[in-house]
């Protein structure tokens, strides 16, 4: 168990070579992540959002605030303390101009009201004030931790889950249908404003860092980023293929660690799609609210671990020990949440030790 | 082919145009507003939701098919007013407090008008009084909630306590959906029914109501 101010030079040279070895597929046990909070500190609905915070607030401020949250934190197994900038999924409409909200613990991105596709137009703004305030923010952070903590990404979201903030997610499902050309030249523009506003975040982060990370729990030597489209959960195939494949392609080759977040069995249609991406490293499968838990998918899992893919999901205690009897821990990353449950430290001792039994 | 089939397939393409043409000139050759409904509109859309549960359409490809029926069923209601044509039911449908999602909560409207129920809409981020409103002052038999979020799925058995504490639980069947929704839970908190897309809320809504 450490704390993040307890990491020490032989901490962080045990995760970079632990992580380092997963990615290669040299590591032949599951990669595990856990983090649990002092008893009795459990953070408010929404409390890790930006943008519940007043704008004039001063960035450094705000830091300091989630440094104390941070404080309460103790990372165990391969876990690594890391700070991640969360403006809410898809922050980049705003950029765009999309009006942000803070309502009911999380952040809403109201469409433009535009009548028509041809009336978007993406367009760098390197005074829009939601910009500015990101890369403050990772600003203050970076200078904060010094390295010590890794400080992750902003959530800048899919490229057609921007366009549907943009639009509204309604009239962006008839446009898939009605003028597919305007979808297609509008996630392609959008792509290129992804990919220069994740450089410049990138160029922020300076070398003494210890890796890279975004919202989700892999650690990355260099870019790394979990790509998304949570709209695709009601989009066919044959969409997925005509309006995100390209750009997913894109952003694959723009990054050397590229994971997908495959959010809810509606995405499962894409998911053969989504294997045959070369240059992805792994999918992240997250059955969803109401679903039974990953490790009730193990169709799933060994879909896309014999498609040479790594795979991270968020399971119990007991799902991954029932993942690695079943299909083996090699190229899994688990994620233990238990149900909101503190995760005993007897329980930890037990599960690392049939690990080992079931890895060898 | 035979107008209401042209209109039933125009439908089911989502041809709006076309089915607003194509209504037109049924209306005026003598075809009767509710045939038209009865024999076109209805059983289109009952097409769509079979091709929906089958896995051949999708979302856009519902959306675009229930806005073709919808210009249909705007052209017919002056007709169906007044004639012996009344809704088989009516529907109060909102998505709950606290939740701002509304795609689910307007496929599921529309496929209801579809079904030839009249729809209440109560818009996203509903409380339970409006609910308990659109029941008291609106005579709707039935009230169909949507969440998308977990944490706000709870809101569901705060609207049907308030319902029972307006006395008026007995009088409306509790219909709910969205992601997170599952049977076990419409028991927990005492819905009447769970269903796990649009096609399926009307199946649902029409066993509840014994119309089919």
């Amino acid at each position: 168990m450490t704390r993040w101010h307890e990491f020490t030079s032989a901490d962080w040279d045990r995760i970079q070579t632990t992580w380092r070895a997963w990615w290669a597929g040299e590591l032949e046990r599951p990669i595990v992540t856990i983090v649990t909070r002092d008893p009795g500190t459990s953070a408010p609905e929404g409390d890790d959002f930006l943008t519940r915070f007043p704008l004039d607030k001063p960035a450094d401020e705000i830091v300091d605030y989630f440094k104390r949250r941070m404080d309460t934190l103790h990372y165990y197994g391969d876990a690594y303390p890391k700070y991640w900038v969360n403006f809410g999924a898809g922050v980049i409409a705003a950029f765009l101009g999309s009006g942000v909200e803070f309502n009911t613990g999380t952040t809403w991105f109201q469409p433009l009201g535009v009548n028509s596709l041809s009336e978007i137009v993406p367009t760098y703004d390197p005074n829009n004030v939601w910009w500015q305030r990101a890369q403050a923010i990772t600003r203050a952070a970076v200078e904060y931790w010094n390295g010590r903590v890794v400080v992750a990404y902003t959530d800048l979201g899919g490229n057609l889950d921007i366009l549907a903030s943009l639009r509204g997610t309604q009239n962006l499902l008839f446009d898939c249908v009605e003028q597919p050309d305007e979808v297609e030249r509008l996630v392609n523009e959008i792509t290129h404003l992804w990919q220069r506003y994740f450089d410049e975040l990138e160029a922020m982060i300076p070398p003494t860092q210890h890796g890279r990370a975004a919202w989700a729990p892999p650690w990355c030597p260099s870019r790394g980023y979990m790509l998304q489209c949570d709209f695709s959960y009601m989009i066919s195939p044959q969409m997925f293929e005509r309006f995100v494949m390209p750009d997913l392609i894109a952003c694959c080759d723009s990054l050397d660690y590229p994971f997908y977040h495959m959010d809810g069995k509606g995405q499962l249609a894409h998911l053969d799609l989504l294997l045959s991406i070369e240059k992805l490293r792994g999918i992240q499968w997250q059955p969803g609210d109401g679903q039974p838990l990953a490790d009730s998918w193990m169709d799933v899992l060994r879909r896309i671990r014999d498609a040479g893919k790594l795979c991270q999901v968020y399971v119990t205690l007991d799902g991954a020990l029932k993942i690695a009897r079943e299909l083996g821990g090699k190229g899994f990353l688990f994620d233990i949440q238990d149900q909101g449950k503190p995760v005993m430290r007897e329980q930890l001792a037990e599960f690392y030790e049939e690990l080992e039994a079931i890895n060898g | 082919m035979e107008t209401l089939e042209i209109i039933r397939k125009a439908i089911i393409e989502g041809q709006a145009k076309q089915v607003e043409q194509e209504v037109k000139t049924a209306l005026d050759n003598g075809i009767k507003a509710s045939q038209i409904l009865y024999e076109a509109l209805i059983p289109a859309m009952a097409e769509v939701g079979r091709l929906y549960e089958e896995g051949e359409y999708f979302v856009p490809e519902m959306l675009i098919s229930a806005r073709a029926m919808k210009a249909g069923l705007g052209l017919l209601k002056p007709f169906l007013i007044g004639s012996d044509v009344k809704p088989v039911g009516k529907v109060a449908i909102a998505t709950v407090q606290g939740d701002l999602h509304d795609i689910g909560k307007n496929l599921v409207s529309l496929m209801m008008e579809g079904a030839g129920f009249e729809i209440v809409d109560l818009g996203v981020n509903a409380e339970p009084e409006k609910f308990v409103n659109a029941v008291r002052d609106q005579q709707v038999n039935v009230v169909a909630m949507s969440a998308l979020l977990t944490t706000t799925m709870t809101r569901m058995k705060d609207t049907i306590h308030a319902l029972q504490e307006a006395g008026l639980r007995d009088k409306v069947k509790i219909i709910i959906g969205g992601a997170p929704i599952t049977q076990a839970f419409a028991d927990e908190i005492g819905a009447d029914g769970y269903a796990s897309d649009a096609s399926q809320a009307v199946t649902l809504t029409k066993r509840l109501l014994a119309l089919s």
